[in-house]
């Protein structure tokens, strides 16, 4: 049966890759072709690439980096940050990536999921979806955290699988970082809302998160990146966790 | 055959990205090349058929660029020929996807969409393990049971059980590759499969040429 999956999610700014703590207080941990080397010879199922300061900046992916790191990896790519245009997807699948990934102009043009997964399959077309806690549940924000919607994450997120997305990234901006664990509650009902599938992200600090997270929350994949970069694990190692907590992985 | 002779050429019929396939070959070692134009492909010893999209696209595409033609005398000549994803369902006979499509038929059998049912999804799409059927198949790198990529909706139902070398489940069994005798074809994504897929590869290029 199809694999659950253990995705490294990785974050550029400027020229070097970085890890944040809720979205901000962005620190270096290195040379972008360095690390996904590093990654992609760990045989690691899946790779997300995320541009944290095209987003912020209104500016274009950074195509050349994208062409080199996508040349770096025998894997499938998803390459998120900066899309505002159909070109914009058009470019990274042909420099390479597997999936692009958007959060901003999701929640500015709705349609925008419909056209661009009718133009390029929605194989190819992952909704990012970033929330933090509130009163009654979570709330989605637009433009790496900066901006609060007013939408209710379960509600948005079946609107995102209606469109035809091919899959949703689900970022808890709270856990981010702090290596505490996975948002649960938020991943489990996300994950019984909606029929496409679920990369949960934010939180994992140690392979018992993770298997708390698929046990618990019924993601399809788990992404992580303090846990890869600030510990001792490498995803084979947490992988070997996750099997031998029943768990079905890829090794 | 020596690796030093071997030119794979990939063949660019416009409906997909296939410079990570080229990239793939690069990397064991051997010598290839994306190819845009039919009467080019005389010059490689090893032909690959990739393909991401819709079966009846895809003929639509080939044909327009003269490939089909190419690949039917080139297969009957017995160049060895690699057929990935769409790439192998239009080794079939005829494709249901989107209505009637007849394909190459250099391999009998239909293409059909999959079957699922109780919760599971369409596409296809992950990591999935697969069962060898055939000893000294392109899939039989010394893993029992190897775990591929796959990305599809719709796979391949060959008309005879000979040519089937590995199959997998989701929902129901279906074939993942099929061999007749230099015709291959791979469901799954061995350019996206990392070392078990550039495994695949090596086996595919050591099957002689012209």
């Amino acid at each position: 049966m199809l694999k659950n999956r253990l995705v490294p999610i990785v974050l550029l700014s400027g020229y070097q890759l970085v890890k944040t703590r809720c979205f901000e207080n962005p620190r270096t941990v290195g040379n972008p072709i360095q690390i996904i080397r590093v990654f992609n010879n760990r045989q690691v199922d899946e790779l997300v690439f995320l541009d944290i300061m095209a987003t912020r900046q209104k500016t274009d992916p950074s195509y050349s980096l994208i062409e080199r790191i996508a040349a770096e990896c025998y894997m499938p790519l998803t390459v998120g940050g900066g899309i505002r245009r159909l070109e914009d997807i058009e470019h990274l699948l042909k420099i390479g990536a597997d999936k692009v990934a958007f959060n901003t102009i999701a929640l500015e043009e709705p349609e925008f999921i419909h056209k661009s997964s009718l133009i390029f399959g929605s194989q190819s077309i992952v909704v990012s979806v970033d929330v933090r806690r509130s009163k009654t549940g979570w709330e989605v924000y637009s433009r790496c955290g900066t901006i609060p919607t007013g939408k209710d994450v379960v509600s948005w997120c079946k609107q995102v699988s209606q469109l035809g997305a091919g899959e949703i990234l689900l970022t808890s901006i709270d856990c981010d970082g702090m290596q505490q664990g996975l948002d649960i509650n938020l991943v489990r009902q996300v994950s019984d809302a909606i029929n496409i599938p679920l990369l949960a992200n934010g939180g994992a600090g140690e392979p018992e998160h993770v298997v708390a997270c698929f046990k618990e929350g019924r993601p399809d994949a788990v992404c992580a990146s303090s846990l890869f970069f600030f510990t001792q694990y490498s995803p084979q190692a947490v992988k070997l966790k996750l099997k031998e907590a029943g768990i079905n992985v890829r090794l | 055959m020596e690796k030093s002779s071997i030119k794979v050429g990939v063949i660019d019929y416009g409906i997909c990205n296939v410079k990570s396939v080229e990239k793939a070959f690069l990397k064991i070692g051997a010598k290839a090349s994306v190819v845009t134009r039919s009467e080019d492909l005389k010059s490689f010893s090893h032909w690959v058929l990739p393909g991401v999209g819709a079966f009846p696209e895809g003929m639509s595409n080939l044909r327009q660029r003269g490939f089909d033609t190419v690949l039917r005398i080139g297969a009957s000549c017995g160049v060895p020929l690699l057929g990935i994803c769409l790439g192998m369902q239009l080794l079939a006979e005829r494709g249901e996807e989107g209505g009637d499509t007849q394909g190459l038929g250099l391999i009998g059998g239909n293409v059909v969409k999959l079957s699922v049912s109780g919760g599971l999804r369409l596409p296809h799409m992950g990591w999935n393990e697969c069962s060898v059927l055939r000893r000294g198949s392109v899939v039989d790198i010394g893993i029992e049971n190897p775990i591929f990529y796959f990305l599809h909706s719709y796979h391949f139902v060959p008309r005879e059980v000979g040519v089937i070398v590995a199959s997998c489940q989701y929902g129901e069994e279906f074939v993942v590759s099929i061999e007749k005798e230099n015709v291959i074809g791979c469901q799954f994504h061995p350019e996206k499969s990392q070392m078990t897929g550039l495994a695949v590869l090596e086996r595919f290029l050591n099957i002689g040429g012209l």
